[in-house]
């Protein structure tokens, strides 16, 4: 999943200036999980935006409306009327949701209300690591299920650094080293072996950005090779 | 002396590297004359590439002064601040400034440095620095496409020999020598059994080893913690013993005991030379060879 986290409400509020009808919209997939922008968060900033309103005596009116996805059209489109109604949007979505509203209706200002941080996993209750930098090479099959690029704050792709600390990482001792556990979990399963070769060179054209994927079944359909 | 450094440690004469790290200004005069200072004493100067993740003039530019000044340089090269194409770049200047031997480092993250905001960049890391340097004097780019052959470099590589678990490090420090590797230099180590289980664990290698020490700081040490200083570890006691010595005591107890060390070393004939770090406290490096 998408982990985001909401933005401080001093810095939606000064990004919102002087607008003064705003649609807040949630998302209820990622950012939902990650109680960062569900319908109870698009709902509570839409109260914030007005009580702060109200203490200002100014004429504002905020609403929330949370869609199942930001990031499929046919959901967006249940917004239209009330975007309408908006000189401005704040979206909880994560950026790629974000962005697709604001594709979808260019005429009106949106703002973010989260900040995107990473695909991850939910630990606990309460608590996401990331796992993903979506590299499009994926070397999981030889690194133990453990991402280099990732779980290592070097993304070094042959093994530890010299500055890891007791199987913890240089830059936070509250990581793991992912080198470390990577080859604890190759030796676990009688592996090592894959570590014998020197991984080739991160392939940097295989992820320029923006990234584009078509599913082969769809190539004909949108005119790919 | 030999030619270079590298056919010193090859024939099995002990080295004496002696660690520069640029200034972090536009004057090189400073380390210039130290490292003259050093002719006769110190065999080769390892010039380190913004050591620490910190601003300093650049390597390259200080290792080809200094070799027209008579002192053989070693050049580091780190992944951290500069892509495949910089690296490729370094190599050239370095072939073109006459400079033969180059230490390939991934580099501390740059949390530990002054730019800590700074983007890591590591596009590529230290065993394929080294295979890149290897193909190049093939007449290969990282990229495949042809260059004129660089002349041979004499290539070394770190590593940690104290670190816990010290397997992956070896197992990293095998695919160094795969990729072409002519010798390691160890991140500094303050007892000689730091050192040993690392060349147990390559002694079916025909490498060499050359031992990094360090001559600390007093304030390094006062805040000294496991992993405080990347990928060195001062053992515990000399770490409470160093801090009951008031800043005069503990100069002359650390420089007394680093001596003792590097003297150990090149009488015990396990390691191929010492490479002697004192960044803050370069002028006393000849005091204790």
């Amino acid at each position: 999943m998408i982990v985001a986290q909401r933005k401080p409400f001093a810095e939606i509020r000064d990004m919102l200036g002087e607008r003064s009808r705003v649609l807040v919209a949630g998302c209820g997939t990622c950012v939902a999980v990650c109680l960062a922008g569900g319908e109870k968060e698009a709902t509570l900033l839409a109260s914030q935006l007005m009580l702060a309103a109200d203490l200002q005596k100014r004429d504002f009116l905020a609403s929330a409306a949370t869609v199942e996805r930001q990031c499929d059209r046919e959901f967006l489109q249940l917004l239209r009327d009330r975007v309408a109604q908006a000189d401005a949007i704040v979206s909880l979505a994560c950026g790629a949701g974000i962005q697709f509203l604001a594709e979808m209706y260019p005429d009106v200002p949106v703002f973010p209300g989260v900040d995107t941080s990473f695909i991850g996993v939910a630990e606990d209750a309460g608590h996401w690591t990331e796992r993903c930098r979506s590299c499009n090479q994926c070397w999981l099959g030889i690194t133990g299920g453990i991402c280099p690029v990732t779980m290592c704050a070097k993304g070094l792709l042959n093994g530890p650094c010299s500055g890891t600390v007791h199987g913890k990482c240089e830059v936070d001792q509250d990581r793991d080293c992912a080198w470390t556990a990577i080859y604890e979990r190759l030796e676990r399963q009688s592996r090592l072996d894959a570590l014998e070769a020197a991984a080739p060179l991160m392939k940097h054209d295989r992820c320029t950005r923006p990234a584009r994927v078509i599913h082969p079944a769809y190539k004909k359909r949108f005119s790919i090779g | 002396m030999a030619d270079s450094m590298c056919e010193r440690v090859r024939s099995g004469s002990f080295e004496v590297v002696g660690r520069l790290d640029p200034p972090r200004n536009g004057d090189l005069s400073r380390l210039t004359a130290l490292a003259a200072s050093w002719k006769g004493k110190v065999g080769s100067a390892l010039i380190t590439d913004n050591a620490s993740a910190r601003l300093g003039v650049s390597a390259l530019l200080t290792a080809e002064r200094l070799g027209r000044e008579g002192i053989e340089p070693i050049l580091t090269v780190s992944c951290r601040d500069s892509n495949r194409i910089a690296l490729g770049s370094t190599v050239l200047g370095a072939a073109a400034a006459s400079v033969r031997t180059l230490l390939c480092v991934s580099g501390d993250h740059p949390t530990f440095g002054d730019h800590q905001d700074a983007k890591p960049v590591y596009d590529i890391d230290s065993v394929q620095l080294i295979a890149m340097v290897r193909a190049m004097e093939q007449g290969r780019d990282a990229a495949g496409n042809e260059l004129q052959p660089l002349p041979g470099f004499c290539l070394a590589a770190a590593a940690c020999a104290s670190a816990d678990p010290l397997a992956p490090q070896l197992g990293k420090a095998r695919k160094k020598v795969r990729a072409g590797v002519d010798f390691f230099v160890t991140l500094p180590v303050f007892e000689i059994s730091q050192l040993e289980a690392f060349l147990n664990g390559l002694d079916d290698l025909p490498i060499k080893v050359i031992a990094g020490v360090l001559l600390p700081r007093y304030e390094e040490v006062a805040c000294y913690k496991d992993g405080s200083i990347p990928g060195t570890f001062i053992p515990h006691d000399l770490v409470e013993q160093w801090r009951t010595l008031n800043p005069e005591a503990f100069r002359t107890a650390s420089a007394d005991h680093t001596k003792r060390l590097v003297a150990d070393l090149r009488s015990r004939g396990k390691v191929a030379g010492v490479c002697v770090s004192a960044p803050g406290r370069e002028d006393e490096i000849l005091e204790i060879l």
